[in-house]
């Protein structure tokens, strides 16, 4: 079954493979994972008893999923966003190239022909 | 005539011709330079061991003696090299010169139990720095054997211990290094690595304890 704490971790992931900075995530869950671990050592000193620290820090872990999983969509939509921006600059800039291309080709055909139509033959002597 | 000039060269077969050749090349580019990828680089996990001036060695300050009571500040040095955050465990184990250490051909653990484990998400290249304060609190001398009996870590006493050594009184500290799988949802203490090679990271520090 899955933890509060493997699910907080498995959401933290998830959001920083998907780009978001998840540094403050990863601050909160350290935080979580004392508490844990003054709970398993019976040893306390920012929370009273094994349960008040199991809970706090179930309570942080869930609050980082919830937090992780909004970053990932989050992150997902700016790449998604990024990815259209890209493409449509990328199109418009080669509609424009393109046609600059044909245009300065079809100009250059033109001047060929009207100086190729202005020559003159002239008799060598 | 303008329109007809400009309409000439955008139904022209040549505009086609290029503008699919640039948008075909330079669109999936594009799109996948946008999305996030990693730098393609082998990824690492370091472990060290400092003693209370942040230095290697001279661990102990009587030439790897320890008597009972003696303070070693040591500090557990944890380094991610890899390309997302990690969660680490270090596994603290005491053993004597008997005791199976872990093994680098197989890249298994020591099977005997941590006197302490500590565990922290770590940052994609960024190093943990972990204070380690530790204390033979309780031994029991005999003319055979030394046994260590009790431990304090980090201010934490370990007192269900019987740690005999018989051969000189050797000991030592083991430390491994463990990383969380997201696959099997456990702590585990060797992974692969893009390359399809299992990686381990532990270290030892032997003493005697003084008579």
């Amino acid at each position: 079954m899955l933890t509060s704490e493997d699910s907080a971790i498995i959401a933290i992931h998830e959001a920083e493979a998907s780009g978001a900075d998840t540094s403050e995530l990863n601050m909160r869950f350290n935080n979580a994972v004392n508490l844990v671990e003054q709970a398993e050592a019976s040893h306390f000193y920012s929370c009273n008893s094994t349960n008040d620290c199991m809970n706090e820090a179930n309570e942080i872990f869930k609050s980082i999923t919830n937090e992780a999983n909004i970053l990932k969509d989050q992150a997902d939509m700016n790449s998604h966003t990024k990815m259209i921006t890209s493409v449509t600059v990328v199109v418009l800039s080669s509609l424009i190239v393109s046609f600059v291309a044909v245009y300065s080709y079809k100009r250059y055909k033109s001047f060929a022909l009207r100086r190729f139509l202005n020559m003159e033959i002239q008799a060598e002597r | 005539m303008v329109v007809g000039f400009f309409k000439g060269i955008l139904l022209s077969r040549k505009f086609f011709l290029i503008f699919a050749l640039i948008a075909g090349i330079f669109a999936p580019l594009a799109a996948m330079s946008s999305q996030t990828s990693n730098s393609g680089t082998e990824g690492f996990l370091t472990l060290s061991v400092l003693n209370n001036e942040m230095k290697v060695g001279q661990y102990f300050a009587s030439n790897a003696t320890v008597a009972s009571g003696d303070n070693m500040n040591w500090y557990i040095k944890v380094h991610n090299g890899m390309s997302k955050a990690e969660y680490i465990a270090i596994k603290i184990k005491l053993l004597n010169s008997t005791q199976q250490a872990p093994d680098d051909a197989s890249n298994s653990p020591s099977p005997e139990r941590e006197i302490i484990s500590l565990r922290q998400l770590v940052a994609a290249n960024s190093t943990w720095l972990v204070p380690v304060n530790w204390t033979i609190a309780g031994t029991d001398i005999q003319d055979s054997y030394t046994s260590i009996k009790k431990v304090a870590v980090n201010n934490r006493t370990i007192d269900d211990l019987d740690i005999r050594s018989s051969d000189g009184r050797s000991f030592r500290v083991v430390i491994e290094l463990w990383k969380y799988d997201s696959d099997t949802r456990n702590f585990t203490f060797a992974w692969s690595t893009s390359s399809h090679e299992q990686r381990s990271v532990w270290n030892q520090i032997w003493f005697k304890v003084k008579s």
